[in-house]
């Protein structure tokens, strides 16, 4: 008997000591600015990731990333974002802004040049704009932007006067799009082929081969009139399944990738990974939220929603879902973006206030310890796109927290086509969803009345007067600091309405090969910044081929 | 009995029945595609917003319905789509604008050629397997060989092509990880290019194959098992036929018979079962470009694909049936 006890003990003591240890601090999140440490080299092929497969060349139908990341080798914007987030020059090294912000003028530099020796001329912009604006022309992420256009005007050979009947005099960020070559045909079809699969580039490289769902290599353009590149080429591999790129990453085959936090874990104790590559971590500006439907009877009320924000216990999930690799946001705009108000604090974790707030507003508990007001239940489903992991983790740890403080809520996965209509037209009662950063810190599109479901993407039917009122003010406001200071009295005011629970940013992971030089991350990511990929170069470590 | 000119009549008579029906079967399965596809929620507009996170405003997303049709009622918009695909007009993909034939024409060689080896590989491994296994029935070797297909049949391939990639590519580095061909193939001599090629063909069409290849193995064994019972098996044993030749060309050829039709199936399974195979090795073939058009609501090309393999599978059935007819004079006869 004594004997059974003294091995059951050595049993749980041997257990405990093969406790894993706890996992190392994680490391420090921020930005990379290698840009001047070391010397440039020229040479080399660089091997880039793209997880799905870019469905056109044409600069002005792109709609996803995969498209983003390879035109921005080939082409260069007309007007840029530089790392600091602002316009800078691009194809058009001037411009001003009059009349209230309705009438810009754009000045093409005289060194443009396409890659057959040809002038990037006023033209070129015109034709552009004007395709944009064609409704039959399915630019999907521009032709907003130039709803209200009035007339384009070439003033002479590189000058382009662009007129809009809404004084708006934010527009820069309007611009921020390559061109499409006017002189290639006087009746082509830029929905068609030639502008698809065949882009005439103006940017550091050109397009040599495509192969479709296989890879896209670029090579550099020697007519290019900005500052050389310094890899020969470019390489785009087509790689959906992110395992296999992990291994590809390992191998050599490719240079960078993004990281989930689970790779990120296993890459951080992998010797494999860390005699080829380094990781980074930084915080964009995108952001995981909860959106509540203010337009439905359960939410339409601040203090309802003041309660469910409370209720999501963000800290918890910071520490155990992204292992410290997350940090809170407070309002519309994520902490680096210069329109949050640093000031504004986050509503807290706390379900006891939570209760009393319900309780203010009306809430009684009910049958089934589920909260009633006026007749009607407080039970919702909480939709999220399928596929999303740490979408499902969140939701589930919510409805917990929902359920002890009386609300009855059910995460529902839906495939993302689906779940994308739901959103578009307010078919909802709450939704579990991110929104990716943009460098435009306009919030009209998102959040003025006006463009509440069906009409344009304020999915959550956000309406405040004075928050409406403000919105159309800064739009006005051609003072960067005046603007923002506009923004951070939104920032409080959207903070304090709670139309969403502004959860949390969890830092953005990636993988780089040792051997590239020049590195550069920014709250809009390595590569959608000017210069952004086209400045790295290869600094010849060694690594397995 | 009918005599040969009566018999040629009666295949005949028996293919244009078939093909006579295999029409409308096309029709009921597109039609029945494009009524399901078109009433799951979301649509070409909403698919764009999900790709890189960037929202398509309403708007436009109403222009690109307008555009490509999709405000026009069903019944108008299958109308429309049918009388064009009548003329193997399969219109442009909704993603890159490029003929919906020519997408597909690109993406089928991967997996004509896949599928076709594999399916190859299936018969020349299993058919003598399954014979092998017949032949040593209730012997050790036969219950470990069940065992071991069991296994095999059961496990899914998106496990095996991950174990495998692991141990042949990560580990040991004999196979290629990903793709159809290295960098800088294409300057290649013609031989070192088909060695390349062969080189990374063949985790894919590992994955492919053991699946169907376990399947197709205890259907041989069990169907030479069944015919080894019979009298005309012990008849040919007593004229003096050895076992083997017992087995091989009396029993076998009419084992066989039945799993034509398995045969005539497995060419739309394989066709469908490359998906998640295409996926894990960056194979761009029909599997891939299926997934990605569903996901993007494109429909077109889905269309496109569905007709296609609704064809090529009505065409093997077909084939396996008159196959079937030709080696089984019993059915010729009814």
């Amino acid at each position: 008997m004594r004997r059974r006890w003294v091995w059951m003990a050595a049993a749980v003591v041997a257990v405990a000591a093969c406790r894993r240890a706890p996992p190392p601090a994680p490391p420090p999140v921020g930005f990379l600015d290698e840009s001047r440490i070391g010397v440039p080299r020229d040479g080399g092929t660089l091997y880039r990731r793209l997880e799905g497969e870019p469905a056109t060349l044409n600069p002005i139908l792109q709609t996803s990333d995969y498209e983003a990341f390879v035109l921005a080798e080939i082409s260069r914007n007309l007007i840029e974002i530089g790392p600091d987030m602002k316009p800078a020059p691009g194809v058009c090294d001037r411009w001003e802004v009059a009349d209230g912000g309705r009438t810009y003028t754009l000045h093409v530099r005289d060194a443009a040049v396409w890659e057959d020796g040809t002038p990037v001329t006023a033209n070129d912009v015109a034709f552009t704009i004007r395709e944009i604006a064609n409704p039959a022309v399915p630019a999907v992420l521009f032709s907003s932007n130039f709803a209200d256009l009035k007339g384009v005007d070439e003033v002479d050979a590189k000058t382009v006067r662009v007129r809009f009947s809404e004084p708006q005099s934010d527009r820069l960020f309007a611009f921020n799009f390559p061109l499409l070559p006017a002189s290639r045909g006087e009746k082509r079809d830029v929905t068609g082929n030639l502008d698809s699969r065949h882009p005439l580039a103006d940017g550091p490289y050109r397009l040599a081969a495509w192969r479709p769902s296989q890879s896209i290599e670029l090579v550099r353009n020697d007519r290019y009139w900005g500052r050389r590149p310094h890899f020969d080429r470019v390489v785009f591999r087509v790689l959906p399944d992110p395992t296999q790129a992990y291994r590809a990453l390992l191998a050599g085959q490719v240079d960078e990738m993004r990281l989930s936090t689970e790779q990120w874990r296993q890459a951080r104790s992998d010797a494999a990974f860390r005699r080829c590559c380094r990781l980074t971590a930084f915080y964009d500006l995108s952001y995981f939220y909860i959106g509540f439907n203010n337009r439905s009877p359960l939410f339409s009320d601040v203090a309802t929603r003041r309660a469910a924000t409370m209720l999501l216990d963000r800290p918890a999930m910071i520490r155990d879902l992204f292992y410290g690799m997350a940090r809170l946001v407070t309002g519309p705009w994520p902490p680096d973006s210069p329109a949050c108000d640093p000031s504004v604090p986050a509503w807290p974790f706390d379900p006891a206030r939570a209760r009393r707030l319900l309780a203010g507003a009306g809430w009684k508990p009910g049958p089934g310890g589920v909260l009633v007001r006026g007749g009607r239940r407080f039970e919702f489903d909480l939709l999220y796109g399928a596929g999303s992991s740490s979408s499902r983790e969140i939701t589930e740890i919510y409805a917990r927290d929902l359920a002890a403080a009386g609300i009855a809520c059910h995460p529902r996965p839906i495939e993302w086509a689906a779940f994308e209509q739901r959103m578009d037209s307010g078919a909802f009662d709450a939704v579990a969803s991110a929104w990716s950063g943009d460098p435009n810190p306009d919030p009209y599109p998102l959040w003025h009345s006006s463009q509440a479901p069906p009409h344009g993407l304020n999915n959550l039917s956000y309406s405040d007067p004075e928050a409406d009122r403000l919105m159309k003010e800064a739009r006005r406001k051609g003072d960067f600091s005046k603007r923002m200071a506009l923004y951070h009295r939104l920032h409080r005011i959207i903070h304090d309405d709670a139309p969403a629970c502004f959860g949390l940013q969890a830092a953005e992971k990636f993988a780089f090969s040792r051997r590239i030089g020049g590195l550069m991350t920014t709250p809009v990511g390595p590569f959608k910044f000017w210069p952004g990929a086209a400045a790295w170069w290869d600094r010849g470590a060694s690594g397995p081929r | 009995m009918v005599g040969p000119g009566g018999e040629r009549a009666a295949v005949i008579r028996f293919v244009a029945r078939r093909v006579a029906i295999a029409a409308p079967t096309l029709v009921g399965i597109v039609a029945a595609v494009f009524l399901l596809f078109h009433l799951a929620p979301g649509d070409p507009a909403s698919a764009l917003s999900t790709f890189g996170g960037r929202r398509v405003p309403p708007e436009a997303a109403e222009a690109l319905r307008h555009t490509y049709g999709l405000d026009r009622p069903l019944p108008a918009q299958f109308v429309i789509w049918a009388s064009r695909a009548a003329r193997l007009d399969f219109g442009r993909s909704f993603q890159d604008h490029r003929r919906v034939a020519a997408r597909i024409a690109e993406a089928l060689p991967y997996t004509a050629g896949l599928n076709a080896v594999a399916l190859l590989l299936t018969l020349l491994v299993g058919i003598p397997l399954g014979v092998a296994q017949a032949r040593h029935a209730g012997t050790a070797g036969d219950r470990a060989g069940n065992l071991g297909l069991l296994l095999l049949y059961s496990t899914p391939s998106f496990w095996v092509a991950m174990l495998a990639v692991t141990v042949f590519s990560a580990r040991l580095g004999w196979l290629p990880l990903f793709g159809v061909a290295s960098d800088g193939a294409a300057h290649w001599p013609l031989t070192r290019r088909l060695w390349d090629l062969a080189c990374h063909a063949a985790l894919p069409l590992a994955c492919l194959t053991y699946g169907s290849l376990a399947y197709f193995a205890r259907m041989v064994r069990a169907g030479v098992l069944a015919e080894s019972g019979r009298l005309y098996v012990a008849a040919a044993r007593a004229r003096g036929a050895s076992a083997a030749r017992a087995v091989w060309a009396h029993a076998l050829r009419n084992a066989l018979l039945p799993l034509i039709t398995v045969v005539g199936l497995l060419v739309p399974a394989l066709l469908s079962g490359s998906v998640i195979i295409e996926q894990i090795f960056a194979w761009p073939g029909l599997g891939r470009l299926f997934y990605g058009a569903i996901l993007a609501r494109d429909y077109p090309v889905v269309l496109g694909l569905t007709t296609f393999t609704a064809v090529l599978t009505l065409a093997a059935l077909l084939a396996a049936d008159l196959l079937y007819a030709v080696a089984d004079p019993r059915l010729r006869h009814e």
